[in-house]
């Protein structure tokens, strides 16, 4: 099992969502610990480029076109064994909003642009690695696994830039469960703590898919 | 009949404030066998008339005035129609409300046009008559009536032609819809769009007075 | 009804009064001479067609507007009974209104469009789209994109009663119209027929319509049931056609469908005596 912990950080640096899916690793950590976390991060992630290295700023900025493109990586995070013609077979089959609003058998096929132009995108360690994506909005996904990739079909990638395209393309289904199942209950009010049950099986569901 | 009218016309005139009367011009009628004039209602749920219009005829020269209801029994129209109702609301739950004429002895069945022989239940063809003004019905979908008294001539029998009046009815029944895609229209409220006026009238005159 | 006398229901404005009944003082507005032939009144509502054209509106606006929705009656009512009381009425309306479209619709024969399913997140019953045949209300536009088969006033006005027959019949059996809810209505609103009608083996009033992922409903979490405005659009959709009942949401989980919802629908008595009386037992 890759994905240890996932965490949605709001614009302010608040933690909204956390939920870690080993139960061991999270011990001595009670919630208050998860704000602070968050709040770290969201502190390191705004000063990231100062952190960053004068040269590497320099190179940065003489090459004026970078490509914060992403690719499209397929079905990561979706159920598996799904190859082309067994999609077909239940594509009509499968029941209809199986995705919620998004139409199709996977969430977008597009490469994306990426919005985390400034701050932290990858965070190495020796006991895990994190990944965070940041939306337009400024809204902050983490996830944090054991090993250093998340793609389930190439576990033992070594291909860095890789690792965090997929990551990306994870974080931002996370996204769009985040788009249906929070911003469409009425119940919920923005920037406060997320309790949907729907999105948390939602996420459960995403992150089951990825082993 | 005549005395019953001339009462009712007591009645009225004992209620009816004089500052009212005479504010609309009223038509001198004289009979015209060729042509005849309608009254046309749209029932709602409970009862309450929520459209009503009389058709006259257009083609009055000078000379031959207009055609319309004799002036001493045009109140009763809404009398004579809503009369009506009771047969309607009875033929509104039967399977098939038109198949049953000719079969004799079956409830209104003997009232029935002729004609009319289809699965259709939406148009009820003749309902009813009363002295020489047969009347015809249509229920919609939601369950307004729409009715109409056909005038005729003075001892004759009144004629209808089921297909031009069933055509008639649908086309009302159209803008009905519409009229309620409305979003400012409620149900059973009446109608009081001249929009809706005009273009009822329009297909009066096609399909009614040719 | 009340007790005033008594109202024109005719169009002349200067004598209309909200009231029930007939103005015998002043009687039915007759025609004019000349009136029939002059140019209709222009009216966008009423130079439109009511033919269903297919336009699909996103699930994700439709969802958002009807959070906001549901946010307004959260805040307004002051009781979960409150809450769900004025969602019903929301859906009310709309039920009395697809009655009198849907069977005008399916009235219309088969061939005369492709398009004859419709779908409700995919287009609204108003009249506000109108682009391909274009009187745009004047009365007097003429007709450039016209099929063969389209049938015109002459006043430009498309006319779906002239291109039908006959009527489709109207529903007189409970069977019937709870079959006519569960497919044409639930085509044209969600897209597919619900997923079961069942009647009840207890009550002999009570059927059930099965919905096993509400499509307005499937953002929001159990708790609170929004499914409220279904309801209210079957009990409007029923009451119009004078089959009076009431309608109630369950939240009934099965197996994996842990957000299917079963409509509970109670007629009231005298529907099932009536149906006893005509159609037999």
């Amino acid at each position: 099992m890759a994905v240890r912990m996932l965490l949605v950080i709001n614009k302010s640096g608040g933690l909204i969502y956390h939920r870690s899916f080993e139960g061991d690793v999270d011990k001595g950590l009670n919630s208050n610990d998860y704000l602070i976390l968050a709040s770290i991060l969201h502190g390191s992630f705004a000063i990231a480029t100062q952190l960053t290295p004068k040269a590497l700023q320099l190179s940065q900025s003489s090459s004026k076109n970078i490509d914060y493109t992403v690719p499209y990586i397929p079905y990561v995070g979706m159920p598996r064994g799904r190859t082309s013609s067994e999609r077909s077979k239940y594509g009509a089959s499968a029941p209809q909003g199986k995705l919620g609003s998004f139409k199709g058998d996977d969430f977008f096929k597009e490469s994306f642009q990426s919005w985390n132009r400034s701050g932290v995108r990858q965070l190495c360690t020796d006991q895990f690695t994190m990944y965070i994506y940041q939306t337009m909005t400024g809204l902050k996904f983490v996830v944090a696994c054991s090993q250093g990739t998340l793609s389930p079909a190439n576990p033992s990638s070594s291909n860095n830039i890789f690792n965090i395209h997929v990551a990306d393309n994870f974080l931002r289904k996370i996204y769009c469960l985040y788009s249906d199942y929070v911003m469409k209950d009425p119940f919920y009010s923005l920037e406060m703590p997320i309790k949907s049950t729907l999105f948390d099986k939602k996420v459960k569901q995403m992150v089951d898919n990825l082993v | 009949m005549v005395n019953l009218s001339s009462n009712m016309k007591l009645i009225f005139d004992v209620e009816t404030p004089s500052y009212k009367q005479g504010k609309r011009f009223r038509n001198t009628i004289v009979r015209n066998p060729s042509v005849m004039p309608q009254y046309f209602a749209i029932i709602g749920k409970k009862d309450n008339p929520i459209y009503e219009a009389e058709f006259t005829s257009q083609q009055g020269q000078q000379g031959q005035l207009q055609q319309g209801f004799q002036q001493n029994l045009k109140e009763l129209n809404a009398f004579i129609l809503h009369a009506s109702l009771d047969i309607v609301e009875d033929l509104q739950w039967q399977v098939s409300p038109n198949a049953q004429h000719g079969r004799g002895g079956l409830s209104g069945g003997f009232l029935r046009s002729k004609n009319v022989n289809n699965t259709d239940n939406c148009y009820l063809g003749k309902v009813d008559h009363f002295y020489g003004l047969a009347i015809t019905a249509y229920i919609t979908y939601g369950g307004m009536k729409l009715v109409m008294i056909h005038g005729g001539p003075p001892n004759g029998n009144t004629q209808i032609d089921d297909n031009m009046v069933k055509s008639f009815y649908q086309e009302v029944h159209e803008l009905y819809v519409k009229t309620l895609m409305n979003p400012f229209y409620k149900v059973n409220e009446p109608i009081p769009s001249p929009a809706f006026d005009s273009r009822v009238r329009a297909l009066a005159k096609k399909y009614l007075n040719r | 009804m009340s007790q005033k006398i008594i109202l024109p229901s005719t169009s002349d404005d200067g004598i209309y009064t909200p009231s029930d009944g007939y103005e015998y003082t002043i009687g039915p507005k007759q025609s004019l001479p000349n009136e029939a032939n002059a140019t209709p009144t222009p009216s966008r509502i009423y130079s439109d067609s009511l033919m269903h054209r297919k336009q699909e509106v996103s699930l994700s606006a439709m969802a958002f507007l009807f959070q906001e929705m549901i946010a307004t009656i959260h805040r307004a009512s002051s009781s979960a009974q409150d809450f769900e009381t004025r969602l019903n009425g929301y859906g009310y309306g709309i039920g009395t209104r697809l009655v009198e479209l849907l069977n005008l619709r399916n009235s219309v024969p088969p061939n005369y469009s492709k398009s004859s399913t419709s779908n409700f997140l995919s287009n609204s019953s108003s009249a506000s789209i109108n682009e391909s045949h274009g009187s745009s209300g004047t009365g007097t536009g003429t007709i450039s994109s016209a099929s063969d088969h389209t049938h015109y006033h002459e006043n430009g006005t498309e006319s779906l009663a002239a291109v039908i027959n006959n009527m489709r019949p109207r529903d007189l059996k409970i069977l019937d119209i709870l079959q006519f809810v569960h497919g044409t209505m639930w085509t044209y609103l969600f897209g597919h027929a619900s997923d079961d009608l069942v009647k009840s083996s207890e009550r002999d009033n009570e059927y059930m319509i099965v919905d096993n992922l509400p499509m307005l409903t499937q953002f929001i979490p159990a708790g609170r049931s929004c499914d409220y405005f279904t309801c209210g659009i079957i009990q409007g959709f029923l009451d119009s056609a004078e089959f009076p009942c009431r309608v109630s949401a369950h939240s009934m989980p099965q197996g994996e469908l842990d957000q299917r919802t079963v409509y509970l629908i109670q007629f009231d008595r005298h529907v099932l005596e009536r149906d006893n009386l005509r159609f037999g037992p």
